[in-house]
């Protein structure tokens, strides 16, 4: 048995919800909830929780002197990787241009989703 | 400079243990990027009972890196000459003054501001744009339209927003309303003036005044309340006439509200004089 306690995100009510797991790992009751999304919320949360990873990478060869460009992870990773996704988008310098949406590192950290650009450099 | 140009356009660190005084969207997206640029972020003070930052951001900037949260704190001392060595924290009562044996300290290199944003209106200003006291923006009309005809303003010059969306949102009506007014080389006749009152929560709407012969199908009316507010009502009143009731929850200064008023209300009533934003109990 354990318990997990969270504060839902799904809007400003921020309610406190309480998760009890059983020995398995398996959700054995979600309480605290006011509506469906909290429910959903809590459940993935505690399952599978994920997060949109954002920062920056440095740029060569700028024509306007920029020396980063801003950068995100192209969908959610698991939480449980954001610092293997930091350390792997720290390690690496792209040359200008680069136009929103390109892809400055493919699969990072392992988890199958690629950086991409979320800045127009020339 | 601010810390997030040094860190994000320039690609530098202004310390590696820090603090942050502030719990505004932009100390808490603060505080995570420091953790991600590999700085030790103790704590987030925050002198008011609530954050005025989203609840998403207290999750994912605060929560998941383990960065303490201290609401109804404010920093009392700051050690160090060349650079700081450590600040001290201190509840506060609710007259916001420190209570006397609740201070605590933390060993840092940086301390960060994060006390509010305030529109950059110099150019406004200096044109002679009717500034709006609450926001610190311009007043606009539906249009977004400022005092001056012909000059528009959106984002965060006319109000400090919470959602990049909004801006680019607002950005666009005003670009469009721009144009228009352009192309028809400027607008003629007198402008009917319908003023926008508040009662109730809250602080301030864009626009201040609605000319309902330049209503679009839908006009979007931003506003923010003062304080947190459960279990209400926002209505809006055009005259006496209730068009719009809607259940709030819960509403808080730190997450904008909007209302969307249809042409439809407007074409129904000729002899508008009033519109009312309300927070009410029912």
């Amino acid at each position: 048995m354990d318990t997990r306690n969270l504060i839902c995100i799904s809007c400003p009510l921020g309610c406190p919800i309480t998760v009890t797991l059983n020995g398995s790992g398996e959700i054995e009751n979600v309480e605290g909830y006011s509506c469906p999304r909290g429910e959903a919320y809590a459940r993935k949360e505690v399952t599978n929780p994920t997060r949109i990873v954002t920062s920056t990478v440095r740029v060569l060869g700028a024509t306007k002197g920029d020396v980063m460009v801003s950068c995100k992870t192209k969908t959610d990773v698991p939480k449980g990787k954001i610092f293997d996704v930091i350390k792997d988008i720290n390690g690496i310098t792209v040359k200008a241009p680069v136009h929103i949406g390109d892809v400055i590192l493919q699969n990072v950290a392992g988890t199958g989703v690629d950086i991409v650009a979320t800045k127009e450099i020339r | 400079m601010s810390t997030f140009g040094l860190v994000n356009m320039e690609g530098l660190m202004p310390g590696r243990e820090v603090v942050i005084l502030g719990s505004g969207d932009i100390g808490l997206i603060m505080a995570r990027r420091m953790t991600f640029e590999g700085a030790k972020v103790k704590v987030v003070a925050e002198l008011l009972p609530y954050s005025g930052g989203l609840r998403r951001n207290i999750v994912q900037c605060l929560d998941d890196y383990g960065i303490p949260l201290k609401l109804s704190h404010t920093v009392i001392d700051i050690e160090g000459k060349e650079r700081v060595e450590g600040i001290t924290i201190a509840e506060v009562d609710e007259k916001r003054r420190p209570i006397p044996g609740t201070e605590e300290h933390y060993t840092c290199d940086t301390l960060l501001l994060s006390v509010g944003l305030i529109p950059e209106n110099e150019l406004s200003r200096g044109m002679g744009v009717k500034i709006n006291p609450v926001t610190n923006g311009p007043s606009v009309n539906e249009s977004l339209e400022t005092s001056i005809p012909g000059v528009f303003a959106a984002g965060n010059v006319l109000h400090v927003h919470d959602l990049v969306d909004f801006v680019s949102e607002e950005a666009a009506s005003a670009g469009k309303n721009a144009a228009a007014y352009v192309q028809a080389g400027g607008l003629e006749g007198a402008r009917h003036e319908v003023p926008v009152a508040v009662e109730g929560g809250p602080r301030y709407t864009v626009p201040v005044s609605i000319d309902p012969s330049r209503v679009p199908e839908s006009l979007t009316v931003r506003f923010r309340v003062g304080d947190i507010i459960r279990n209400h009502f926002v209505s809006v009143y055009f005259d006496q006439d209730r068009v719009l009731h809607i259940k709030r929850p819960i509403m808080a200064p730190g997450e904008m509200e909007e209302v969307k008023l249809k042409k439809q209300f407007f074409d129904e009533r000729p002899n508008l004089s009033k519109i009312t934003i309300r927070v009410e109990e029912k």
